[in-house]
């Protein structure tokens, strides 16, 4: 489990610091755990000091009893956790089984027999095992990221922290890797962070919302969905001019009758042809996102 | 060669090939430099420019790349390895690297048939290099971190390579600024005390460089 309170990052000094993150306070159980917002919230900020890279300027962070603010609780907490960063490099002339065993013996498994083993494991479930003896330089992009979670769950990690791993991937990979994520999370805790909506809507049965640093939503998928009941409305005008009234475009349709809007806002469109419709995530996000 | 937690092999592979290149090139160069000054007796200039003067400019060169240009310098700060086996994996290589073409060149001259006894005996001669490289490693490796950013710790060294070789001989007229010249040993093999004095004075301050680069490591923050 991992228990974070009031964890305060700052960036900077004197007048030129700024805040990333402010006041978090969560608690993630066992399962997916889905970390949503926008692009700079600073979700990375989050990961990172949760993956043991950076320190927080306030605050505590426990993660299955262990301290990270303590030396030797985050060195034996790095050998339990594993990292998928959103930025994911690569030595290009290794070969997939090859980085995948240098990151192991970097996390401490030092018995070669067993070590071994478990990287055809992990190969396999990854569907990497043909290509596993293939040069990195030559792996697409969805490969690779099979690669970063492939060392990620290589020393069995009890907790996981995966930042935008679909980030730049087909729809083909996105749904592999989402489904490989889901598999994964039965047995550990996994924390992912993205600001693609549709992610964690997948995959997730629980999650937070993450804006200018701070939290602003916790809760269960549905949760969030049911907040913009009542603000979500469809229209399909010929005009050329959008709705305006401080609506939010969630999506606009070019259709043969004209284009349809779907609208999040506070009240219903001035337009008489406005139906409410039921939101999804996505509208609970942008309703959460614009309160 | 490598920490208990980076095994050599993967030291070796990890490692930038050009890095492996650089040194044997200017290697090579060299040594057709002093092939073609066998006759007119100018190898052994040639020979001291290589060891006193160029293995302490590559290396400090070299040195600011290992860790900044690490492609999964990320992964390992989430690993539990410590700043000191990170550095003592990346720049062990690079010593093992600059061992290895200093001993080869000097196999090489050997080889041509030019005396380098001029430099003292064995042991003094690998101090005529291997001081000022260690120095100018220790001093790649810092102003890198230090500025967080390879290029300029590159630029650091190399330029205060050229300044020594520039002010060489108002460097070496000043009693306390003549310990810090890294060209004392290859202008004064035979340099006695001063030398002595200067080879100390350079192997501190290298020491002083690597320690306070594994302190800057430490802060992995500023490096990702």
């Amino acid at each position: 489990m991992i228990d974070i309170r009031n964890l305060t990052k700052f960036y900077g000094r004197g007048n030129q610091a700024v805040r990333a993150l402010n006041e978090v306070t969560l608690q993630i159980e066992e399962g997916m755990f889905g970390l949503l917002g926008p692009n700079g919230a600073g979700k990375t900020t989050l990961m990172r000091i949760l993956a043991g890279i950076i320190q927080p300027s306030r605050g505590q962070v426990t993660i299955n009893g262990l301290d990270l603010l303590q030396e030797k609780d985050k060195q034996r907490l790095k050998a339990q956790l594993g990292y998928l960063p959103q930025e994911l490099g690569l030595y290009p002339d290794l070969s997939a089984r090859e980085f995948i065993d240098y990151m192991a013996i970097l996390k401490g498994m030092h018995a070669e027999s067993q070590r071994r083993k478990r990287i055809s494991e992990v190969l396999e479930l990854v569907g990497l095992q043909e290509n596993a003896d293939r040069k990195l330089k030559g792996f697409s992009g969805g490969m690779k990221r099979r690669v970063g979670i492939a060392q990620a769950i290589v020393n069995d990690p009890r907790i996981m922290i995966v930042d935008e791993p679909t980030a730049g991937l087909d729809p083909e990979e996105r749904i592999r890797f989402r489904n490989l994520l889901v598999k994964m999370a039965a047995e550990r805790v996994i924390l992912l962070s993205t600001h693609i909506v549709e992610d964690i809507g997948l995959t997730s049965q629980k999650m937070a919302v993450l804006s200018q640093g701070s939290i602003c939503f916790v809760g269960s998928p549905t949760e969030l969905i049911h907040k913009a009941d009542g603000h979500v409305w469809e229209l399909t005008t010929t005009s050329t001019e959008k709705p305006d009234g401080g609506l939010t475009i969630v999506s606009m349709l070019h259709q043969s009758d004209g284009i349809r809007y779907r609208l999040v806002g506070e009240s219903k469109p001035a337009d008489r042809s406005a139906v409410a419709v039921k939101p999804g995530l996505e509208d609970g996000y942008i309703w959460l996102m614009h309160q | 060669m490598a920490s208990s937690k980076i095994p050599l092999r993967y030291a070796m592979k990890t490692y930038r090939k050009e890095q492996f290149w650089m040194p044997p090139a200017f290697l090579a160069f060299f040594c057709i430099l002093s092939a073609f000054f066998l006759e007119d007796g100018r190898a052994n200039s040639m020979a001291t420019a290589f060891l006193g003067y160029m293995l302490p400019l590559i290396s400090g060169i070299l040195a600011s790349s290992p860790i900044l240009s690490d492609p999964a310098l990320e992964l390992h700060f989430a690993a539990p390895i410590s700043a000191w086996q990170l550095l003592v994996a990346r720049y062990g290589v690079l010593l093992a690297v600059m061992l290895a073409t200093g001993f080869v060149f000097q196999g090489c001259m050997a080889l041509m048939g030019v005396d380098l006894a001029y430099l003292g005996n064995f042991w003094q001669r690998q101090l005529v290099w291997l001081v000022p490289s260690l120095t100018m490693l220790g001093l790649g490796c810092f102003t890198a971190l230090a500025l967080r950013q390879a290029t300029g710790g590159s630029v650091f060294s190399g330029g205060l390579w050229i300044f020594q070789l520039t002010l060489k001989g108002y460097l070496l007229s000043k009693t306390l600024a003549r310990n810090l010249v890294l060209f004392m040993g290859a202008t004064f093999p035979m340099g006695g005390t001063m030398l002595v004095k200067n080879q100390i004075s350079l192997t501190l301050i290298g020491v002083l460089l690597v320690f306070l680069s594994a302190f800057l490591l430490k802060r992995q923050e500023r490096y990702i």
